[in-house]
Formats: C-alpha cells, structure tokens, sequence
C-alpha cells in the first residue's frame, strides 16, 4: 500500500500551521506576562513548566523555536504541492527536519519529567504534532519524476538522441 | 482469468503518458531509477523514531523512578527539590532543636481570640506568601522543619526570591504544588505569585486565596494582631498564633545553595541553625497549642518548651 498524493502535504502544512498558532500562543504569553489557558495543579501544570529556567535559552523563550521549525515543516509540506514532481531532496530533507525535531521533544520531555516533575499541556500537544509530521514524512510516497521507458536493448547512461526525443 | 486478459493483447499504456512515449512492452525495457533514500529505509526511518522515543522513555523511567535518583543538587529554582536537603531539613536532631531553643527568631507569632481553624476535623495551619518574596523565602525553611515534626512533606521543589527585590535570589523552596500529609494538623499553603515579573511592577499570579482565607487574611493581618497590615508571609495557626513577616534576616541565607545552608542546620551554634531552627521551635510550640501539645514526642521537648515562652500574648 502507498500513501501519495496531496492528503499527506496538506496534513503536513495543516501541522506545521497548528504548531505555529500554539508556539505563537506560548510566546505571546511568555512576553505579555498573561495566565496561562491551562491547568496550574498537578501533574499537568503548564505555568510551572513555562516559567522554569529551562523555558527560554539567554532570554529567548524556545517556543519561538517552535514557531521556527512549525514553519519550515508547513513550508516543506507546502513545496511538495507547488513543485511537481518534487525534487528528490525533498523527502529526506522532511524526514531530518522530523528527527530535528524528535531530538527537541525528547529533550524536552526529559527537562519536564526529570527536572520539573510535571507536564505542560501545550507543551505535549506541540511534541505530538512534531512525532506526527515525522510519521508523516516517512511514510508518505514522493511524488518523483514519471519513469522513462526505453528502447528495448539500450543500455543505461545518457539518453541517445533518439532516446532522447520520445520523452515528453 | 489474468491468462485470459493477456491473450487479448499488451497492456494499455498508462494515463499520463503522451502518445511519442507508447512503446510496445516487448520493444521497451523499463528504466528503473534508484529507489528514493526514504522509500528504501522507510522501515527502518520508523523502526528508528519509535525506537529513540522508546529508549528515551525507558532512560527517563529509570532515571525518575531508580534508586540512584538522589544527592544532585538543582542549580536553578523550581526544579524538584534535593531529597538529601529535604531529609535534613525535616530530620534537624533533636539535641538541636533543644540546644537552640528560640535562637536569634525574632517577632514570635502572637496569640488571638478567634473561632478554631480546622480543616477535615484536624487544626488548619493557613500560611499565605509568593514565591518573590524574600522574607516567605526565609520563613519556608522554617516552616518547612517546623511541620515535618507533625508529618510529611511531598513534591517540594527549590525556589528563589526575587531578583530584583531586597535579599534577591534568596534560595527556599515553594508550597505551590507540594503536598504535606500528618495526622495532627492540615496545611492550607497559598503562594500568590510567582518570582516572574509581569511587566507592570508585579509578579505573574499563581495562586488566589478563597473567600475564607481572605477573611481571615484581612482581619488578623493588621495591627494589633501583628505589626503592620497586609503584610507576608503571614501565618494562622489553628485559629489560635497568627504570625506576619519572618522571624529572622532573609539576608542570612544569601549566596548560599540549598545544601550548604542545610548542613548548617545540624551544628546549633552556626548562624543558620540559630535562625532557622529557633524560629522553627516558635512555629512548633504555637503549632502544638493547636494540637493539644500532640505529639508529646515533639511538644515537650526542651527546645519546645523554652521556645513557648517566647510567645507573643493574646490580643
């Protein structure tokens, strides 16, 4: 079974658009000094975990990271639509972009089960999106070049000019 | 039937391919191009995703919940609180608490005429703070030993005070999401902001007091009860010591770490057991007036004992 077509970039963009609006949220409310929309008892308790030490890196707070690496996952989905065929870069460059970000949310999932003792919410669906959109980019068939038939007994290497002139 | 569909002749050519393109099946070789990286190792791209977040899991897991996930310091404030400080926080020996007695504690709770503070049939210990304030910082490490002679405490995590306030960055720990379970009194901690500046001169929320607890806060909070009005930490101790303020200079405690300050604790003549300990004795004896000097294990000790004379009286 193959997995082509637009359904998979889209729901790529469609990811990379969520985690951008949920980084923004965070981002928002780190520089607006704002409460949270999120539980502040428990396990779950986004406040303590998005003003721990561990939320920004010299004062920038890493969910604008996220809004970074969100918009790069939404524009690499959205150039597998506008580029037909897509380029043959296309696909792995998707797939280390999805472990780049794999390697973030184990970190930082890490920093909340380890070192703050609670999870964040918001948090948690961002790493979600993230494992998704790897899942995403593995799976799904490129959409490459049509193959090329040739004349029966040439051999591979560069098209002969008669080769050449059956392709389209 | 597939024998029967290939007497019929070739293959249509598929849809997309232009007409210069149709070669017979029989005159054409298909070029096959190299298989795409991800397409060849998709198995093995997702065997190694599940398998990073699975590893990472199980690390995770041992780490949390091992037997070696003790004795690290945390550097930095709110992060779960050093089990090996905790401990000696709640186990200062008891030839200290009696060789200290009250210490250099200053401003003692003071005793009140009101109705008992209880909460699930047991005396209520209502303490109000934030995580900003310095003199809270203080006060928790007293606290804190004070009520781990009645029971126990869970899910503590360090602190700082404020940056930018007087005693800045004065280490302690935070009530806010600790649990505290004793069969002798309930806690009811509210920490009422964070040490985060929120931009207009304050600090973020984090906790609001109920209905009740801002009645009593407004009532007992202010002269004659205590020294000035609306001030914090302020403590109600079962309805019977109200206390506001710190019972010794938060400025004690400054650029010390958390394990240093609580190995202070176990020599009775350094500056810090002076302090933290007299003042936890204070707590204790206005806390075993609530308990009916229960437990007599704790409430009539020497240490105790002496510190209850240095109650405030009633007003």
């Amino acid at each position: 079974m193959t997995i082509s077509g637009w359904r998979i970039p889209i729901a790529l963009g469609a990811t990379g658009a969520a985690g951008v609006a949920i980084s923004i949220y965070l981002t928002t409310v780190h520089y607006a000094k704002a409460p949270l929309v999120c539980s502040s008892s428990g396990v779950v308790n986004c406040e303590r975990v998005l003003s721990s030490g561990y939320s920004s890196v010299f004062g920038v707070p890493i969910s604008l990271g996220g809004i970074v690496w969100f918009a790069v996952l939404a524009a690499l989905g959205l150039a597998t639509l506008l580029r037909t065929p897509e380029p043959l870069w296309l696909q792995p460059a998707q797939v280390a972009w999805g472990f780049l970000g794999l390697l973030a949310v184990i970190y930082l999932i890490g920093v909340e089960a380890l070192a703050l003792g609670v999870l964040c919410a918001w948090c948690t669906a961002l790493h979600l999106l993230i494992v998704t959109a790897l899942v995403l980019t593995i799976v799904r068939t490129p959409r490459l070049p049509a193959v090329e038939p040739s004349p029966a007994g040439a051999r591979r290497g560069p098209l002969s000019r008669g080769a050449a002139q059956q392709g389209r | 039937m597939a024998t029967q569909r290939s007497r019929r002749g070739p293959t249509p050519p598929r849809a997309g391919w232009s007409g210069a393109s149709r070669v017979r099946p029989r005159q054409a070789a298909a070029v096959r191009p190299p298989t795409p990286f991800v397409q060849r190792y998709k198995g093995w791209l997702l065997l190694a995703a599940v398998g990073l977040l699975a590893i990472a899991g199980i690390v995770i897991f041992a780490i949390k919940f091992g037997p070696s996930n003790s004795g690290k310091e945390q550097a930095a404030g709110n992060a779960p609180a050093d089990p090996a400080v905790v401990a000696a926080l709640a186990g200062i020996p008891q030839r200290v608490y009696d060789a200290v007695g009250a210490g250099s504690a200053s401003n003692p709770p003071s005793a009140i005429a009101a109705p008992a503070l209880t909460q699930d049939g047991k005396p209520q210990l209502l303490y109000v703070g934030a995580e900003y304030c310095p003199y809270c910082a203080a006060e928790r490490w007293a606290l804190i030993a004070a009520l781990s002679r009645f029971g126990t405490f869970s899910n503590l995590h360090t602190a700082r005070s404020s940056a930018s306030d007087i005693y800045a960055n004065t280490p302690t720990f935070t009530f806010y999401g600790a649990g505290y379970d004793s069969p002798y009194l309930s806690l009811s901690a509210v920490e009422q902001t964070t040490s985060r500046p929120d931009g207009r001169g304050g600090y973020t929320a984090l906790q609001s007091l109920s209905a009740d607890q801002q009645a009593i806060f407004n009532q007992f909070n202010r002269p004659p009860y205590v020294s000035s009005a609306g001030a914090i930490p302020f403590l109600d101790i079962g309805g019977k010591f109200v206390l506001a303020g710190a019972t010794y200079n938060p400025g004690l405690l400054g650029g010390q770490d958390w394990s240093t300050i609580a190995a202070q604790l176990s020599n009775p003549s350094s500056k810090e057991a002076q302090a933290i300990v007299g003042s936890a004795n204070l707590i204790t004896a206005a806390i075993c007036q609530s308990t009916n000097q229960q437990p007599a294990s704790v409430c009539q000790t020497p240490g105790v004992q002496q510190a209850a004379t240095k109650l405030g009286a009633t007003k």
